[in-house]
């Protein structure tokens, strides 16, 4: 049995492209087994190790939830439609520049460091002047906004004082 | 109210609508709307109910422009690179229409300030990009009983829908946690076709109008999916879970999430 | 002259459509159903936009005259198709 089996975008890499692509099995699972026979890695980015779908994937059948018919057992037929709809959350990457002001006391702590570790945003000095007893380093800050956003948050709390570069100086 | 000259030659084609009348045009002056967030989906979206002559309309948005914005973000212009969003919108509302009454909220929403924000507002704009928000956004209209119309896009694909107070479905019936970091695509892999925000703010500010206005259907109950490559909308039931953490039988959760600040525990 | 007794007068002499319609509208909006409502304008073609968008939106037009060299006459009950 063929079913149609719509990929989202951020899918298509591992279907050569192809927005649309057939499908054999009876059910859902089979269907997502038989995706992975042709698409390796497709399933692990749409279910977890158990089978079950990811909590921020839905998978329709036809117009359908498919947690509101039979989950992955949900029986399929000639003719229906898959849709895989991830939740997506907008937006494109960031980057920010900053100019960070060190107070004396933390100058010694590898904040920038724990900045791209725990926020998930790439770090990019681009300049900075560094003494005993003053730091002033002008960072580049790429990533998702809420990212950026609590990076520069954790650095405030530290007590650095975080200065967007309204003026495009350090190109 | 009577309207003025100006406003009649204005709004002339609403009021022209069976639908829409003298009497709508006076709804939507007496409107308040909550745009959050002053970007690709919220530059449309905010021209469009500006243009319509929604009576208040306020926008959050903590950040500012950036060259890399311009490709989506239409109500910001060249020279406005390095001033806060909000205050270049508000000077292109008013340029367009100077009916509106232009709030601005220079910083980030959150869990502390959100319900303070959103409470004087008739219908909430989620425009935003990033789910820690989204689901704080969703959160608080649930407790504030706010409709909410939701869009969202990623690279060509676009999501809108309405989410209406006590009716449901609530954003967690769709998707009941966000995605772990490392889950969702790196910013490597992200970027967005600029026209996508375009069509899906312009789709938010439809809905808006029309809760206001309470006309037609809206998309409460219905997930649209915008496919930009292929140039496909279909569309998606969208139900009310009865496990839902939040708007379901058994709620789990009573009060706002920050999900931002599980960064600080993340290894 | 016409024979109905006009609760309503709007004189929009000097507006063009489709402002023509959008004013006569905006009066049909204040008053209740029944009520008659004498529109005069000068702009010619008026005379046929401006009664066939209000049967359209559920008004009935009574009749269409010809006041003087320059000025017409429209004379519409509101909601009188409803």
């Amino acid at each position: 049995m063929s079913i149609k089996v719509r990929i989202p975008t951020p899918l298509r890499t591992l279907t050569g492209g192809k927005a649309e692509v057939e499908s054999n099995g009876s059910n859902i699972i089979e269907i997502i087994n038989d995706l992975e026979r042709n698409f390796s890695g497709i399933k692990e980015r749409i279910c977890e190790q158990n089978d079950q779908v990811r909590r921020f994937v839905n998978v329709y059948l036809n117009d359908e939830d498919i947690r509101f018919i039979d989950n992955i057992n949900s029986k399929v037929k000639d003719g229906d439609t898959i849709s895989i709809i991830p939740a997506i959350a907008g937006g494109a990457p960031e980057k920010k520049k900053f100019y960070l002001n060190y107070p004396q006391e933390v100058i010694k702590e590898p904040l920038i460091y724990l900045v791209g570790k725990n926020y998930n945003v790439i770090t990019n000095i681009r300049s900075a002047s560094i003494s005993n007893d003053i730091g002033i380093i002008a960072i580049e800050l790429e990533g998702e906004s809420k990212d950026i956003e609590n990076a520069v948050k954790f650095l405030e709390s530290k007590n650095v004082i975080v200065e967007p570069i309204v003026l495009d100086v350090v190109e | 109210m009577d309207f003025s000259e100006e406003q009649i030659k204005r709004y002339a084609r609403h009021i022209i609508l069976p639908e829409v009348g003298g009497e709508g045009q006076e709804k939507l002056l007496a409107s308040k709307v909550l745009l959050i967030g002053a970007g690709g989906l919220g530059a449309p979206c905010g021209y469009y109910l500006g243009a319509a002559g929604i009576g208040t309309l306020g926008i959050v948005d903590y950040d500012t422009v950036d060259l890399s914005n311009l490709q989506r973000q239409i109500w910001h212009g060249t020279s406005d690179v390095g001033r806060y969003k909000v205050d270049s919108a508000k000077d292109s509302i008013e340029r367009i229409n100077p009916d509106v009454k232009v709030v601005t909220y220079k910083e980030g929403i959150n869990a502390a300030n959100i319900k303070e924000i959103i409470k004087d507002y008739d219908v909430v704009i989620d425009a935003t990009d990033n789910f820690p928000t989204r689901f704080l956004i969703n959160d608080a209209c649930h407790f504030m009983k706010k409709p909410l119309v939701y869009g969202s896009i990623f690279r060509f694909d676009g999501q809108a829908t309405v989410f209406l107070p006590e009716e449901g479905p609530c954003y967690r019936c769709l998707f009941p946690t966000p995605p772990p970091a490392g889950l969702v695509p790196s910013c490597q892999e992200a970027g967005v076709l600029g026209v996508l925000p375009g069509i899906i703010g312009a789709i938010q500010a439809n809905e808006a109008i029309k809760i206001i206005l309470g006309i037609g259907q809206t998309l409460n109950g219905r997930l649209l999916i915008y496919d930009a490559l292929d140039m496909k909308f279909t569309e998606m039931k969208l139900r009310k879970d009865k496990t839902c953490p939040l708007c379901g039988e058994t709620p789990t959760i009573f009060e706002l999430i920050e999900y931002g600040d599980l960064c600080e525990f993340k290894s | 002259m016409s024979e109905y007794k006009e609760k309503s007068e709007l004189n929009i002499k000097g507006e063009i459509c489709p402002f023509t319609f959008v004013k006569s509208k905006l009066a049909l909006e204040k008053m209740k159903k029944g009520e008659i409502l004498r529109v005069v304008v000068d702009y010619e073609p008026a005379i046929r936009n401006v009664p066939r968008s209000m049967e359209e939106q559920g008004h009935k037009v009574l009749s269409i005259n010809k006041i003087n060299e320059t000025d017409y006459e429209i004379i519409v009950e509101k909601d009188g198709k409803k």
